[in-house]
């Protein structure tokens, strides 16, 4: 008697594919393909136009200046009353393992963050306060007292640095605004720029980015507003030409190239909460 | 990895991978769904059909998993991966990005009938 046993790789005639089917794989996966270059090519033609404007560039990343105007502003006059008993980290380390989301999430954003155009920029401060007013760069950094104060700038990913930056404190913009009495909240804009910054092409994202302090947080002798690093301008990817430095938050609330401060009565969302929370 | 006849015959030896493609189909297929509700009352609300797409979907869901996925996927594997490409799939419908796994882990699923 014949008994028939079934072998463990055998399948049953109704798992076949169709022929058409099989026939027509190679065209089906190659028309996927296409279909998939043709969808990223806008993407990765944006991205290549960036990368030939980095490899253009005079100078190398972690040594870029903000721009020659201001330039003859540094090094400005050391702070005694802000040093730290440790060493400073590398310039070139400073310079070059950075945080700057709106060109990306990964560590090379000094050479990213180079496509940035710093000149010219119109600071805008606006909101509750005596003096609105929109004012050049250069003209505010030359009516400011720089100094350099060495802090220690700690990021939320477990690891921190003590930097040299060169400013001013915070205080003495509000002076130049004065603040009206109603004025509880400072925010802070970043630039909004998806030509140059990729990281902005993720709509979803509430660009520009936005942080805030308190009224009393911004007054504050330790908040700094940065122009500088090192004795020289900032480079683009530390935020140039104008960041905030508040030495007792987690770096993420360093706001970095600031466009416009406004003052209000309510505290702004922050980029990382959700537009049904705001 | 290439796919041969080999992989698709254990696969179809294995009846809980076959369950759980299923599942997953249907599951995809209900969430593409729900989007696609989604967009059709936010046309019906507003008077303009707009789209939302998958990144839009996914903020609003949790974006501190959508952050953390960012700078995993540039930072471990390559920073191209994240922008272009996934930022290039993140702008699509979220049905279509739903729909279209659903589709495959359906097909790919037992067949009651056969």
């Amino acid at each position: 008697m014949l008994i028939r046993r079934k072998k463990g790789w055998e399948l049953p005639e109704r798992s076949a594919t169709p022929e058409a089917h099989y026939v027509d794989r190679r065209r089906l996966l190659a028309g996927i393909g296409i279909g998939g270059l043709i969808l990223a090519a806008p993407a990765l033609l944006r991205q290549v136009e960036a990368g030939s404007n980095v490899s253009s560039g005079a100078v190398s990343p972690h040594l870029a200046t903000a721009d020659e105007r201001s330039a003859s502003l540094y090094p400005a006059p050391t702070n005694a009353r802000y040093q730290i008993d440790r060493l400073l980290t590398s310039e070139r380390l400073a310079t070059t393992y950075n945080n700057f989301y709106e060109f990306g999430s990964h560590k090379g954003i000094s050479s990213a963050a180079q496509a940035l155009r710093i000149r010219p920029w119109a600071v805008r401060i606006d909101g509750l306060v005596e003096r609105e007013m929109t004012v050049d760069i250069d003209t505010l950094l030359r009516s400011m007292p720089l100094e350099e104060r060495v802090y220690r700038h700690r990021c939320v990913e477990a690891w921190s640095m003590t930097v040299p930056w060169s400013g001013f404190p915070m205080s003495a913009l509000l002076d130049l605004a004065r603040p009206l009495a109603a004025a509880r909240y400072v925010e802070m804009y970043t630039f909004s720029d998806p030509q140059v910054a990729p990281g902005q092409h993720q709509a979803w994202y509430p660009w520009p980015y936005v942080e805030g302090l308190t009224i009393e947080e911004a007054a504050n002798e330790l908040t700094f507003i940065v122009s500088g690093i090192y004795g020289k301008p900032l480079p683009k990817q530390n935020g140039a030409p104008l960041r905030l430095a508040v030495p007792w938050k987690y770096g993420f609330k360093s706001i970095k190239s600031i466009r416009a401060f406004a003052l209000h009565r309510c505290a702004p969302a922050h980029i990382l909460e959700s537009r049904s929370a705001s | 990895m290439r796919v041969s006849d080999d992989h698709i015959a254990a696969f179809h030896h294995h009846p809980f991978l076959q369950r759980m493609a299923g599942l997953a189909g249907w599951v995809l297929a209900a969430a593409a769904l729900v989007a696609f509700a989604n967009d059709l009352i936010s046309f019906a609300q507003t008077g303009t059909y707009r789209v939302i797409p998958a990144g839009q979907l996914w903020f609003d869901i949790n974006v501190a998993s959508l952050n953390l996925m960012q700078a995993v996927v540039q930072r471990f594997l390559h920073p191209w991966l994240w922008d272009p490409v996934i930022t290039t799939i993140l702008q699509w419908p979220a049905w279509s990005l739903l729909g279209a796994p659903a589709a495959v882990f359906i097909a790919i699923a037992p067949n009651r009938g056969a």
